[in-house]
C-alpha cells in the first residue's frame, strides 16, 4: 500500500512539474493572437523574426525614428489584409501591433472586416469583454483585441499590447 | 593608553570606511547618469530652462511634447516680432508633464500666454519610463517635481529612484561613453536654442506610401488626459495668464489626430473661452512645402517648416493676442541678440554638416 502511494506521489509530482513546465513555457502566449491564412501565428511581444522569416516579403514597408533619438526604428510591414508594426524592445524587435485591413483574414475567433456587429459579437460569445466608445476591447495575457464597428459592421481589428 | 589608542584608531577606520561607502553612490552619481548631449538631446530640453529663466522674462510660454520643441522657434519671433519667450516641450510630454511644467514655470515666472499643444491628450496612462526620465530627470527640485514624478511613473517605477538616480543608472557603468566622462563635473553645452531643438535634415514627405490610420477606438478623449487641460485652464485662469491651444500642422498616421478628437477640443475651447488654432488645414497659408519642409517623412517640421510656422504663428500672438513688442527694453535686447546668434550659428554650422555628408 505504501508503495503504491509513492508511486502515486511521484507520478503527482511529476504531473506537476510538467504542467509547471508547460504553463511557463507559454507564459505571454495564452492571449490574443493572429494566424495568417497560411498558418503563421503572429503574437503580439513575438521577437520580428515571425514577420521577416515566416511571412516573406511585404508588400510594403514603412519606418520612422521615434520621438527622443533612441537606438532603432518603427516599422510597419504591410501585407495582404493585414499589417504588423514592430518596435525595438530590450529583447531585440519585438510585435507591438497587428492590424486587420481587409476580409482576405479573420481573427482565430472567425471575426472579420465588414461582418455584421451581431456575428462579431456571436463570434466573440463567452469571452470578457469591455465596451469603449461603443466599440469592443477583449484583454487577456497582456494582450489586447480590439474590435472597431462603423455603422453596425466590423471597421476595424487590432491587437495591441495592454 | 596604547589600546586606547588602537580601538580608537580602529573606530575611525570603520567610520571612515562606513562614510566613504556611503557617498560612493553620490560620487558615481553624476558619471553614471545620462547626459544626453550627442544621444539623445531632448533629455536636456528641462535644465536648460531655469538658466534662461534667469536671464529674461518670457511672454509667451510654449508648452506640449515634441510637436513643440520642433515646431516653433524664439529667435524667430524675436527677431520678426519682439516676442520673448521659450519652449517647454520634452519628447512624448504627456498632459500631467504639461501641467507640471506649467507649475513649474510658475515658481520663476508669469507669462502673458501659454500655449499647449493638444496631440499629447490622445494619452490617457503613463506610456514609457524613458520619456518620464527625459522630462522630469531635469527639473529642479520642489514640491511641484515630486508630484510630477508620482503623476507621471509607469507601474514598475520607483519614486526612490527619481530622489537617488544612482539607484536607476547603476547598471550603465558598462555603457558609459566619453561624453559621461566628459560632463560628469562639467558644464554640458546647451543643446536646444529656447528650447527649440534644431533639425537640418530634408526627408520629404510620403503621403502615397503612408499607411492609413488605425480606425478610432476611442472618439472621446481620455478622462484623465482631460482632467489634467481642466487643470490647466483653471490654473491660467487664476494666474491671468491666456492658455491657447494649437494642434502643430503635422499628422503622421502612427501619432493621428481624429477629426472627433478634433471637434472635442473645439467645443473645448468654445466652452471655456479660449483660442484653438488646428495649423493642420492652414499649410498653404503658412506656406509650408512638406516636400522640404520636413526632416523626418512629416512626422515632425525642420527648421525651415519650424520658422515658416513661427513667422506666422507670431503675427497672430501680436494682433490677436496682443503680446508685446519688446525690442525697446535694452535689456531684454542684449539677453535675445545673444540668442539669436547662437541660433543662426548653430544652424549654419549643422547645414555645413549636413552637406559635409551629402
Amino acid at each position: 500500500m505504501k508503495h503504491s502511494i509513492r508511486i502515486f506521489a511521484g507520478l503527482l509530482a511529476v504531473l506537476t512539474l510538467a504542467l509547471c513546465l508547460i504553463a511557463c513555457s507559454s507564459g505571454g502566449k495564452d492571449g490574443y493572437y493572429f494566424q495568417t491564412n497560411s498558418g503563421v501565428k503572429i503574437v503580439i511581444g513575438d521577437t520580428d523574426e515571425v514577420v521577416t522569416a515566416q511571412l516573406g516579403t511585404p508588400i510594403s514597408e514603412t519606418s520612422s525614428a521615434s520621438c527622443g533619438g533612441f537606438e532603432g526604428k518603427d516599422y510597419v510591414y504591410t501585407y495582404k489584409g493585414f499589417r504588423v508594426s514592430t518596435t525595438p524592445a530590450k529583447n531585440g524587435q519585438i510585435v507591438c501591433k497587428i492590424e486587420l485591413t481587409d476580409d482576405s483574414v479573420k481573427t482565430p475567433e472567425g471575426v472579420y472586416i465588414g461582418m455584421s456587429r451581431t456575428d462579431a459579437e456571436a463570434a466573440m460569445k463567452g469571452k470578457t469583454g469591455e465596451s469603449v466608445g461603443g466599440n469592443l476591447v477583449y484583454t487577456a495575457d497582456g494582450v489586447k483585441l480590439q474590435i472597431v464597428f462603423r455603422d453596425n459592421s466590423v471597421a476595424g481589428i487590432l491587437y495591441v499590447a495592454q | 593608553m596604547k589600546t586606547i589608542n588602537i580601538k580608537f584608531i580602529r573606530a575611525l577606520c570603520m567610520i571612515l570606511a562606513l562614510l566613504i561607502l556611503a557617498a560612493l553612490p553620490a560620487m558615481l552619481t553624476p558619471i553614471l547618469v545620462p547626459k544626453y548631449v550627442t544621444v539623445s538631446k531632448e533629455g536636456s530640453l528641462t535644465e536648460e530652462y531655469y538658466a534662461a529663466a534667469k536671464e529674461v522674462g518670457h511672454d509667451v510660454i510654449f508648452i506640449g511634447d515634441c510637436e513643440i520643441y520642433e515646431s516653433f522657434v524664439p529667435a524667430v519671433l524675436w527677431e520678426e516680432y519682439g516676442i520673448s519667450s521659450y519652449l517647454r516641450g520634452n519628447a512624448q510630454q504627456l498632459v500631467w508633464h504639461s501641467y507640471y511644467m506649467l507649475e513649474d514655470t510658475l515658481r520663476y515666472e508669469t507669462p502673458k500666454a501659454v500655449v499647449f499643444n493638444v496631440l499629447a491628450l490622445m494619452y490617457g496612462e503613463p506610456q514609457k519610463e524613458a520619456y518620464n526620465r527625459m522630462a522630469l530627470d531635469g527639473m529642479e527640485w520642489s514640491s511641484v517635481k515630486a508630484e510630477a514624478i508620482k503623476a507621471s511613473m509607469t507601474e514598475e517605477e520607483d519614486f526612490l529612484t527619481y530622489l537617488f538616480p544612482f539607484f536607476r543608472y547603476h547598471s550603465r557603468w558598462s555603457e558609459l561613453t566619453r561624453e559621461d566622462l566628459t560632463y560628469a563635473f562639467r558644464e554640458k553645452p546647451t543643446v536646444s536654442d529656447s528650447g527649440y531643438l534644431m533639425q537640418t535634415a530634408v526627408e520629404p514627405e510620403d503621403l502615397a506610401n503612408q499607411p492609413t490610420p488605425s480606425p478610432l477606438l476611442d472618439p472621446n478623449l481620455p478622462e484623465t488626459a482631460m482632467g489634467y487641460l481642466d487643470r490647466m485652464t483653471a490654473l491660467c485662469k487664476e494666474k491671468g495668464i491666456e492658455l491657447i491651444l494649437i494642434k502643430a500642422p503635422t499628422n503622421y498616421f502612427r501619432y493621428h489626430w481624429y477629426d472627433e478628437w478634433d471637434a472635442q477640443i473645439v467645443d473645448y475651447a468654445a466652452t471655456h473661452g479660449l483660442a484653438y488654432y488646428n495649423f493642420m488645414d492652414e499649410k498653404e497659408a503658412i506656406g509650408l512645402d512638406m516636400s522640404k519642409d520636413t526632416y523626418d517623412a512629416g512626422i515632425h517640421l525642420n527648421v525651415y517648416g519650424a520658422e515658416k510656422l513661427s513667422r506666422y504663428f507670431g503675427a497672430i500672438l501680436r494682433d490677436i493676442h496682443e503680446i508685446p513688442d519688446r525690442r525697446s527694453d535694452d535689456a531684454a535686447c542684449d539677453v535675445w541678440r545673444s540668442r539669436v546668434i547662437t541660433y543662426h550659428a548653430r544652424k549654419a554650422d549643422m547645414e555645413a554638416q549636413n552637406q559635409k555628408q551629402s
